[in-house]
């Protein structure tokens, strides 16, 4: 990972990133729909798309998919993909896209989905009789990959993950990009002569619009032309059937938008509130009460913030909300920078999602007389794939703590199982137990670790990437500044009774080190002592 | 395989001819043969492409960028063993070979 990749990827330089990234969020269809939801949120402009494996079954998928509110559902066939991608990821990696179309198309049909989203269809679409194929059996859209590329220069070495792209595409190098020939005119050259082609088909076959041709499979049929022994037992019908469906579903394409449900989002009354911050950059705090049906909270707010600010940063603490409740999935997911969010109750899962930038804290209610620390506040994923922020949590999380962080500096007073899980930056204090394979992929950020029974030590972390390191001078600082925060922000007990004894508490912590990312370290430092 | 970075770093090298008035005197091979060290260098130049025109280019179907691998890897038993499965005589087509695989080659 070269510094000038890690700056775009908001990740750690010289730390590698393990790939394909595992989605920790995404577990079930009611895990995609809140993933859709909360992206919606996150830009409301944005369509969201969901891209699904052409393979038997892909309907039921893409019905579950159109429920859970998607905007584009693109049904990828069989071959095709990245140049560095492994031979066997290339072929034969599902089922042809045409299976998958079709299965995919009568399934929206049948039940009534058809209408609110977008069909796409690739995987090695090259002509405009794949698009018209494409059209025929239900895909409005249609990707071109390969072709695309070809058109602007590629040569197809395969090697796009090795930065030695002789044609100067997939590659940082400066030297080899001088080598890129390509010109936009090539590809709207490529374009033109697809969708020619493609109006020469629709007007043999009488259609005007795209629109009227798309899942009109009784305009296919099998080509009696093909001799090959094996064509022989092959029974199209199947693919080529139109279902039947009620009357009252007429359209075969998408013909309104889907309701997001963002109207009904808490996160309007906030814009509104804050407006002077968002204008004119001049502090505002709320006091407001929340409901564990008020999904993503405070991302609006953060979508507004980093349109409003032109990649400018808000100023810390520009807005500040105190809210009360059980704050619901999602909670500030997001949240960009200037934003601080001070919670007493509890939250559900995903609390702090992808947050970039916004401070949260989290406590019980007042008044509440269970012991915080022995009790969960957080649910599941709280905090993942976040970038940066700060983040204190009076309580227990769920499992899955700040998986595939990258820059977020937490305090927590326990986690449940594979917390810091392929973490990549960013730092993680926890003042209590630990579920089991903590720290598993983690490449890169420290953790640091109350351990007071020793049982940290002995069973609940996962060793195949990380050290364990005595915690030295320069982590003192960092680590009894965080505790501080922690403490002011939340009052928390075992926090304060931390500080109180300071040197006997540090004895006790563990600094969890990333083989991979105190190497990253030790070549910076060379290159640049300062 | 082969070497990722090494076309970036070696400059295509073809061997000197001896002169003439030598070449006049006797039979014997025109060209001064490479080092070895510049042989497995020469050979690192390979990228081993995904999809290898240079199989195309060669009238055989020689399968060059697998012996380019163990001529760089200084693995020659295994190279000629490669060669003889789509070349019978590489010792005199070698000799006349105008090298097409290389007018097919993506670099």
């Amino acid at each position: 990972m070269y510094p000038w990749i890690a700056k775009t990827r908001h990740s750690t330089p010289y730390v590698g990133l393990i790939s394909p990234p595992p989605h920790h969020d995404i577990y079930s269809i009611e895990d995609l729909a809140q993933l859709i939801h909360d992206l919606k949120n996150a830009n409301p402009k944005a369509r969201i798309n969901v891209k699904l494996v052409s393979e038997v079954g892909v309907g039921t998928v893409a019905a579950g998919v159109a429920k859970g509110k998607a905007d584009l559902i693109l049904i990828s066939g069989e071959s095709g993909g990245t140049g560095a991608s492994p031979q066997s990821s290339i072929r034969h990696a599902g089922l042809p896209w045409e299976l998958g179309l079709a299965e995919t198309q009568q399934t929206l049909l049948m039940n009534g989905l058809r209408s609110r989203v977008v069909l796409e269809c690739d995987g090695q679409l090259k002509t405009a009789r794949d698009a018209a194929i494409a059209c025929l059996l239900g895909a409005e859209e249609f990707g071109f990959g390969t072709t695309a590329l070809v058109a602007l220069g590629c040569v197809m070495m395969r090697v796009c993950h090795l930065n030695t792209c002789p044609v100067g595409i997939a590659t940082q190098d400066p030297e080899l990009r001088k080598k890129f020939t390509g010109k936009p005119e090539h590809l709207i050259n490529l374009m033109r002569f697809v969708a020619e082609d493609l109006r020469r088909i629709m007007a043999r076959l009488g259609f005007r619009q795209i629109t009227e041709m798309i899942g009109r499979v009784d305009k296919l049929e099998m080509t009696a032309a093909i001799k090959h022994w094996k064509a022989k037992g092959l029974d199209f019908s199947n693919i080529l059937y139109h279902p039947e469906k009620p009357a009252s579903i007429t359209a075969t394409c998408r013909t309104q938008e889907q309701d997001h449900g963002l109207a009904r989002a808490l996160d309007y009354d906030l814009i509104e509130k804050c407006r002077p911050a968002l204008e004119r950059g001049q502090p505002v705090e709320l006091d407001i009460s929340i409901k564990n049906t008020h999904r993503t909270v405070g991302t609006l707010l953060s979508y507004k913030i980093s349109r409003n600010s032109q990649m400018k940063r808000l100023a810390e603490d520009t807005i500040t909300i105190r809210a009360s409740g059980s704050a619901g999935q999602s909670f500030c997911a997001f949240g960009a920078h200037g934003l601080t969010v001070h919670v007493s109750g509890d939250a559900n899962d995903y609390f702090g999602k992808g947050l970039s930038g916004a401070k949260l804290s989290i406590r019980p209610a007042e008044g509440s007389r269970f012991a915080a620390e022995e009790n969960i506040i957080i649910g599941n994923v709280a905090f993942y794939g976040a970038t940066s922020g700060e983040a204190y949590v009076r309580g227990v999380a769920g499992e899955r703590f700040c998986v595939r962080n990258s820059g977020v500096r937490a305090v927590v007073e326990g986690v449940g199982d594979h917390g810091c899980e392929y973490m990549t930056g960013g730092y993680v204090v926890v003042l209590g137990p630990t579920g089991r394979n903590f720290a598993a992929g983690m490449s890169g950020g420290i953790a640091y670790v109350l351990d007071n029974t020793g049982e940290f030590v002995d069973s609940c972390f996962n060793r195949e990437m990380v050290d364990l390191d005595p915690v030295e001078d320069n982590d003192h600082k960092r680590l009894r500044h965080l505790i501080e925060n922690h403490s002011r922000y939340t009052q928390s007990t075992v926090a304060a009774s931390i500080l109180d004894d300071w040197q006997s508490a540090l004895m006790n912590f563990v600094k969890i080190m990333p083989i991979d990312y105190k190497r990253a370290l030790s070549r910076t430092i060379k290159n640049n002592p300062e | 395989m082969g070497k990722p970075t090494g076309f970036m770093e070696f400059e295509r090298l073809l061997p000197d001819k001896r002169s003439v008035e030598e070449r006049l005197k006797d039979y014997k091979e025109i060209y001064i043969p490479f080092p070895r060290k510049t042989l497995t260098s020469q050979a690192a130049r390979c990228m081993d492409c995904g999809v290898p025109t240079c199989h195309g280019g060669c009238p055989l179907g020689n399968l060059i960028p697998d012996w380019n691998e163990f001529v760089y890897r200084d693995r020659w038993k295994e190279a000629i063993k490669q060669l003889h499965q789509t070349n019978n005589f590489p010792e005199f087509t070698g000799r006349l070979c105008p090298a097409p695989c290389e007018e097919a080659c993506a670099q």
